[in-house]
């Protein structure tokens, strides 16, 4: 979804300068963790073979190119938040609602229902609540809703029975 | 050779028989089912069906997982194409291109073209299989263990430059990201368990399924539900048989994917992914117009699936000839041929003279049968990009959940997709490529075992990365493509090469 | 079309042999037996032989699932937390039941499983044809000189404790290299990467038929037979000090408490019987070079003993163990 960003970001939106930080950070801890892994020389093994050895190196990888990130960030101020083009403030807090509820709706079905309730309910629940919650238009009358409701109905119901007979009976998988 | 020819046909006439013909149609069907969902594998499909043919004849167990096998591999691109999320990891590359093509109401001819092109990859595969497959597994023995960690490295390189072409650092980032987060967990060597700070499941490390689904699928349904606005595509109405010119245009293109994919395909642990990713750079390197790759180029979805595609058979070469298999779906079909009693490996040409020839018979089957359902599947498939996101969105995710927990029936792999669903968002917000991430996932393990297990055989010397006759081509391709990204050398050769002239005129 | 795909799917699920034993246990869906290693391995193999073998006996699909991880640990921890009812079983070598308490990997123990055997792998010491070892004398004796790179699946493998067995009475030198699995180790050798691999002899059947390895010395008292190559001699023949125990058995476990009698009932009754008929497996242990060895139960535990006794003080002499083994009741072979 990349587009290229005419306005040029204010410093607290640098998300490059600030990410290659944050790696240079992460490959700078990974090296540290790396470096102080045994080194099993106790069993007698060969040095080279020191569990460290790649994780350690990655890491100094790591905080090579985020340094370069940050760097070429400051040099060129040219920076890439994706997403903000043209879009005022509104529209962004309107972007950034319709990803928490998503975030929400997934997060409750994956973590909570699952594995609590039976499967196919959960499953059904899941797809109802989806469709009806960003569906929803207030400017529906009310046998518009009521259409949308029954069609979220139906959906719900062959998604759940459907995935829960493919994958149960014919791959043979267990669900959660 | 006649004898080869002669035992093909043989094997074909015995395909044809109606009850044969219906285990070629659901096992390729069932395929393509497993392959388009993310999280079901060909590896997952295959040892499935090994269970299943069980008792059935030696031939028809082993035509349906080939069936299978190659039917998943094709697959992958379906879901790739329509909703960007790769099925299985061997269609990242076919998602670059295809999605692109796809939300430009072109999806039939991207899917009919892949069809053609995944075809052409096992043909490619197959004729390799059947007129070099012992040389082929000979040379396959010459990569050691630095040939390896370059091939890991190269990997990383490339699908880096190639994703994130305006600005290959931010590839390369994501692909070393991907390489750290599979250095979590037991390494190979001592069993050692690295960042993984005392926890069970961390020990056992991120899976890479799991990994993949979040970062494409979750990942996916994020974005598109956070965006403002969604068009279904409604006028994808285009053809979807692809003309014979334009499969014939591409003749260079799908000749030099399929080498290469049956080449990849013969490397144990590189397989399918790296066919697909190595035929794409090769592609667009020699490609009239490279700048259309990433953005809906049908010449790179042609050539990253006839890579994969050719993969396919190449991962079964070293399985006939040497028992050893190229991928771990054709470990599942080596095992399945050993329980029915085929013995592959360097006396197969003794002991069982007519089973390569059966299997390329085999394989030529299944590709014909990919072409031929996959082209009548194209129309319904595309009714999915007709569906609403509300409507479709909270399905792949039941789908991005129910396959990260199918594999290894682990709760915690539920949390490692949402969290790398999550991560994937925000990486991808900012401009980095999903795919280097999950390739570096996939070769991580590669690259550290290799890399020390290198050093080791040279006792601490880098020398033989460099000395040795292949590792020494792959380490300056590798090394050249990082050289050529960098901006002040890019700048340095394009003054060299306008003052080159201007320096021979001037003596 | 999509009935014609149900209508085909319905017919492979649910052919299950209408034939089966009469047995006390009548399972009524598919039974799932994890193998906590890759597919297409020495455990996946000898799993799916004889899986087959029991959906016969039973009359119902027997599913093997793959779930590698933590040197098996990660799988035979699921079929232990699995519900208690016979459906859900963990393959491998029963001996590591005995040592992950003591690599303090996880808190199990031999005697929380009930143990089916059926084969015994044995460890080959062989070498690249082109190499200048024609038998196991002179590779001893160029082994006690240089340190000559030996191929494994790694630490803890069985090819790393027979190369470490033979050292402990030898005192040989050598380079441990380590690969991804068995197989992979002996097509480093086959390749030339190394020069010696002492790996399982069922990894290396097919490679020394092919004539692309040589086979010097079986890990064991007495010699092997391969299919299609002949007979390889025992190390004894070479060594005259006592080795350690270096074979591994192979089988299927489910943990003891919980699971229904009339499953363990079952699964006797089939061990007594249909397993030490079964051609396929018999079929299948003389093409791998292992040993055909079905035994249950109690009898079982007593064959796999020796084993973790000298796995564990073998961990323990090289620090690997986090407790003695003494604490957990494992005296010294």
């Amino acid at each position: 979804m990349g587009r290229k960003i005419g306005l040029r970001p204010g410093p607290g939106l640098r998300a490059d300068f600030l990410f290659g930080l944050v790696l240079v950070a992460l490959g700078i801890a990974v090296a540290f963790e790396s470096w102080h892994m045994p080194r099993l020389t106790e069993l007698g093994v060969h040095p080279m073979t020191a569990p460290g050895l790649v994780p350690g190196l990655l890491g100094l990888v790591t905080a090579l190119l985020g340094g370069i990130l940050t760097t070429r960030s400051a040099r060129t101020g040219d920076d890439s938040i994706a997403g903000v083009v043209g879009s005022d403030s509104r529209n962004l807090s309107r972007q950034a609602g319709r990803f928490a509820l998503t975030l929400v709706l997934c997060l409750a079905y994956a973590v909570v229902l699952v594995g609590r309730v039976e499967f196919a309910l959960a499953t059904g629940l899941f797809v109802f609540s989806f469709i009806v919650l960003f569906e929803w238009n207030s400017e529906r009358d009310f046998s518009g809703h009521v259409r949308a409701v029954v069609f979220a109905s139906v959906e719900a119901v062959i998604v759940a029975a459907l995935v829960t007979v493919v994958f149960e009976r014919i791959f043979l998988v267990r669900l959660p | 050779m006649a004898d080869g020819l002669g035992y093909f046909f043989a094997a074909l006439g015995g395909f044809l028989a109606p009850a044969t013909l219906f285990n070629i149609g659901w096992a390729t069907l069932l395929g393509m089912t497993v392959g388009m969902l993310p999280g079901l594998t060909a590896t997952l499909g295959v040892a499935l069906l090994t269970t299943l043919t069980f008792r059935m004849g030696a031939s028809d167990a082993i035509l349906i997982l080939v069936c299978m096998y190659v039917g998943a591999i094709y697959g992958g691109s379906r879901s790739a194409i329509l909703l960007n999320i790769p099925g299985t990891p061997a269609n990242a590359a076919s998602a670059l291109d295809g999605f692109p093509l796809a939300r430009a109401g072109r999806a039939g001819e991207a899917l009919g073209l892949a069809t053609v092109g995944s075809f052409c990859g096992s043909f490619i595969g197959m004729l390799m299989l059947a007129l070099v497959a012992p040389v082929l597994a000979e040379f396959a023995l010459k990569f050691g263990s630095t040939e390896f960690f370059w091939l890991a490295v190269f990997g990383i390189v490339i699908s880096g430059r190639l994703t994130s072409v305006d600005d290959p650092l931010k590839g390369w980032i994501a692909g070393v990201l991907g390489l750290l987060v599979a250095m979590v967990g037991q390494e190979g060597i001592h069993a050692y368990q690295r960042f993984s700070y005392g926890s069970t499941d961390l020990a056992g490390g991120f899976g890479l399924l799991p990994a993949l689904v979040g970062a494409f699928g979750f990942a996916e349904v994020l974005q598109v539900m956070k965006n403002l606005k969604y068009e279904t595509v409604r006028g994808a109405s285009d053809r979807i048989l692809p003309r014979l010119r334009e499969v014939a245009q591409r003749t260079r293109t799908i000749v030099r994917s399929g080498l290469i994919g049956t080449f990849m395909g013969l490397l144990p642990g590189v397989g399918e992914d790296m066919g697909a990713w190595a035929s794409y750079a090769a592609a667009r390197r020699a490609s009239k117009t490279p700048e259309e790759y990433g953005k809906g180029s049908l010449e790179g979805l042609i050539a990253s699936e006839t890579g994969n595609n050719a993969a396919v058979p190449g991962a079964i070469i070293p399985v006939l000839t040497l028992a050893v298999p190229g991928s771990a779906p054709a470990a599942v079909l080596l095992a399945a041929m050993f329980i029915h009693g085929v013995r592959p490996g360097p006396l197969i040409m003794i002991e069982f003279p007519s089973f390569i020839f059966e299997v390329v018979a085999m394989v030529f089957v299944a590709s014909v049968a990919i072409l031929v359902l996959g082209l009548l599947l194209t129309r319904p498939l595309l009714l999915v990009l007709r569906v609403s996101r509300e409507k479709l969105m909270p399905v792949v995710f039941v789908l991005c959940t129910v396959g990260s927990f199918a594999i290894a029936s682990r709760v915690f792999d539920i949390r490692v997709m949402l969290g790398f669903g999550i991560l994937g968002f925000f990486l991808r917000e900012m401009k980095y490529p999903m795919a280097p991430f999950v390739l570096g996932i996939v070769l991580g393990d590669i690259l550290d075992k290799n890399f020390r297990r290198g050093m080791v055989l040279s006792d601490g010397s880098l020398e033989p990365f460099f000395t040795r006759p292949i590792s020494a081509v792959l380490a300056t391709i590798t090394i050249g493509v990082i050289v050529l990204a960098i901006p002040p050398v890019r700048r340095l050769i394009g003054s060299l090469v306008r003052r080159i002239p201007f320096g021979r005129s001037n003596p | 079309m999509k009935n014609f795909l149900i209508a085909a799917l319905a017919t492979t699920v649910f052919a299950v042999p209408a034939v089966a034993g009469d047995y006390p246990w009548k399972p009524d869906k598919p039974i799932t037996i994890i193998v906590p290693w890759g597919a297409g391995g020495a455990t996946d193999q000898v799993t799916r032989v004889t899986a087959g073998v029991l959906e016969d006996e039973l009359g119902q699909n027997v599913v093997v699932v793959n779930q590698p991880g933590a040197s098996g640990s990660i799988g035979k921890k699921n079929a232990w937390e699995a519900p208690r009812d016979g459906y859900t079983w963990a393959a491998g070598a029963p001996k590591q039941l005995g040592t992950y308490k003591l690599l303090g990997q996880w808190d199990t123990w031999i005697d929380n499983w009930r143990l089916y055997n059926t084969v015994t792998n044995v460890p080959l010491v062989s070498v690249n044809p082109s190499s200048p070892y024609k038998d196991m004398g002179q590779l001893l004796k160029a082994m006690a000189e240089k340190e000559i790179a030996v191929a494994t699946a790694g630490a803890g493998s069985s090819g790393h404790a027979a190369i470490e067995g033979i050292k402990s009475v030898t005192g040989i030198k050598y380079k441990h290299v380590t690969y991804d699995g068995g197989n992979p180790a002996v097509i480093a050798t086959v390749g030339g990467e190394t020069e010696v691999t002492t790996q399982l002899a069922s990894e290396q059947a097919e490679m020394v038929r092919g004539g692309r390895l040589r086979p010097l010395a079986v890990l064991a008292s007495q010699p092997l037979e391969i299919e299609g190559y002949g007979t390889v001699p025992p190390i004894t023949d070479y060594i005259d000090k006592p080795l350690p125990i270096l074979s591994t058995a192979f089988g299927i476990f489910i943990p003891k408490e919980g699971t229904p009698e009339e499953v363990i009932e079952t699964f006797n009754m089939i061990w007594e019987k249909a397993i030490p008929n079964s051609k396929a497996l018999k079929d299948y242990a003389l093409q791998k070079g292992a040993l055909f060895t079905p035994v249950y139960g109690d009898e079982a535990r007593d064959k796999v003993w020796p084993e973790i006794q000298s796995d564990a003080w073998s961990f323990h002499a090289a620090g690997r163990a986090k407790i003695s083994p003494e604490e957990l009741g494992i005296p010294k072979p």
